[in-house]
Formats: structure tokens, C-alpha cells, sequence
């Protein structure tokens, strides 16, 4: 009976140094903020302002950190006045423009992810900088709305 | 005259047999790069690029020991130049390289080059798009 418990005092006292000589924090016990790939993020953009198109709040997330050259995608809410997630009247648009160089950038392309809910694909960056994302509300290739989303890489 | 005539002609005849549009001199390898689909702006473009020894008239296909890289480079007109949209390649079979999501944006002063890298080499395929 007493070497069971013998052995149990070494077990504990094993596992007791071990737990203080591992590094590293319990994932656990962490205070860390979620990462952005989790959370969205829209902290390259400065804009502050509510977005509003076509008459409904307009909230642009960025689904993983956004890299130069590589293919970034943006989810895009629609929300009414009530907090309702609902569709534009006309069709979402979306464009890239680099307004000091003059220049865009590939088209972007736009899913329905349900009502309310679109995916924009193939937001390509091919420089550092400042650039304008357009989001446009069109009729056929008319322009009826648009509000420029800034970013900055 | 007839001797400096066939020594003249065996000349040229390998300059055209040893043909060899890019040549990486690290590994002695020629390569040679074809459009399957485009060039063109603002869509999807595709290409193949090829690798075989220095030499070998029949460009046998050899695959390159170092690793081997493609992006898209823009060349401006006021001397500066950037990247463009990263591309995916895929080693079909040993030293050929296919290439299906080549994007290049129109628009730009300037004109786009395929950047062929093999270690530390890196070599420039202008892209003519009418």
C-alpha cells in the first residue's frame, strides 16, 4: 500500500515539474483577440463612415488578411433599416482603381451567397498604395450608386 | 567556294537545330514557353513552358533540378515596374510546366512579361497582346 502511494507522490511531482518546465501558454488560459483570418477585418481601409447604397447599410469584411498579388476576397452585408439582411434593387458591382497611377485592376467577380450576402473573388492588388474599391449598384451597365471603400496596403 | 559554302550552311543549319528561346545557364537548359490560351487582358490566360537540355536538337523534355517559379511582371512606360496577379502552375510531366490563370490587366502604360525563375535565374517571355 505504501509503495502505491509512493509512486503516486513521484508521478505527481513529475507532472508537476513538467507542467512548470513546459513553454509556452495554455491555448487555454490565452487573452489573445481572435485572429483577423476568424474575425474579418477591415482595419486597411480608413473608412469610418456607415457605408449606405441603394438606400441600405452596406458592411464590407475582408474574410483573411489581404495580400499583394494574391487573389483576396471581401464579403458584403446588406442590412435594411431594421438590421434585416436584404437585397439591393439593382446589381452589385464591385471595382479596383488606383487613383494616383490611374490605372485598375482585374475584373472582380460577385456570388450570391444568399439574400443579402455576396462574395466578391479575384481582388487582385499589384502594388503598394492607395486604392479605391467602388461598389457600385448598376442597370445594365448603367451606374445608378456607387461608394468608394479606401484601402490602403 | 563550295567548301565555304557547305561549312556555311552546316552553320546555320545548327544555329536553327540548336534552338533555344531561354537558356538557364545554371543547369545548361533551353526553354521555350506557348500560349494555349490567349494572350489576352482581363480574362484567364493559359501557357506551357518547356525545358530540355541545351543541345539536344530533339528537346527532350528535362525537368529542372532547382525549384521553378512563374509570375507576371509590368514593364511602364515612366520606367518603374510592379507584379500583377500571382499564377498556379502545375509540373504535368517531368519539365512541363502548365500554366491556366495568367491575368493580365489591361489598361496600364506599359506592357506584361511572364518571369520564368529556375533557382536563382530569372528570365522575361514579353507578352504581345494585340
Amino acid at each position: 500500500m505504501s509503495t502505491v502511494t509512493g509512486i503516486h507522490k513521484i508521478l505527481f511531482t513529475i507532472m508537476v515539474l513538467m507542467s512548470l518546465a513546459s513553454c509556452g501558454d495554455s491555448p487555454f488560459l490565452s487573452d489573445d483577440e481572435p485572429s483577423n483570418s476568424i474575425r474579418g477585418t477591415d482595419t486597411i481601409s480608413t473608412q469610418t463612415n456607415e457605408l449606405i447604397l441603394g438606400g441600405l447599410q452596406l458592411i464590407p469584411r475582408y474574410s483573411a488578411t489581404v495580400a499583394l498579388y494574391e487573389n483576396n476576397s471581401i464579403n458584403i452585408i446588406f442590412l435594411n433599416s431594421v438590421g434585416e439582411l436584404t437585397d439591393p434593387e439593382y446589381s452589385l458591382h464591385l471595382k479596383l482603381w488606383m487613383p494616383d497611377h490611374g490605372h485598375g485592376s482585374f475584373p472582380i467577380e460577385i456570388t450570391k451567397v444568399q439574400d443579402g450576402v455576396y462574395k466578391a473573388d479575384k481582388i487582385f492588388f499589384t502594388m503598394p498604395g492607395y486604392w479605391d474599391l467602388h461598389l457600385q449598384l448598376k442597370d445594365g451597365e448603367s451606374v445608378v450608386e456607387e461608394v468608394l471603400w479606401p484601402i490602403t496596403l | 567556294m563550295k567548301k565555304l559554302l557547305v561549312l556555311l550552311t552546316t552553320l546555320v543549319s545548327v544555329n536553327i537545330l540548336a534552338h533555344c528561346p531561354l537558356y538557364f545557364s545554371a543547369e545548361d537548359l533551353c526553354a521555350d514557353l506557348e500560349w494555349t490560351n490567349g494572350p489576352a487582358y482581363n480574362v484567364e490566360s493559359g501557357f506551357e513552358v518547356s525545358f530540355w537540355r541545351n543541345g539536344d536538337h530533339n528537346h527532350e523534355l528535362v525537368s529542372p533540378e532547382a525549384e521553378v517559379s512563374f509570375r507576371p511582371w509590368m514593364i511602364m512606360s515612366n520606367g518603374h515596374s510592379h507584379g500583377g496577379p500571382a499564377m498556379t502552375w502545375q509540373e504535368v510531366e517531368a519539365g512541363l510546366f502548365e500554366i491556366n490563370d495568367a491575368r493580365f490587366i489591361g489598361g496600364m502604360m506599359g506592357y506584361w512579361q511572364v518571369l520564368i525563375k529556375v533557382g536563382d535565374e530569372e528570365l522575361a517571355v514579353k507578352v504581345e497582346i494585340e
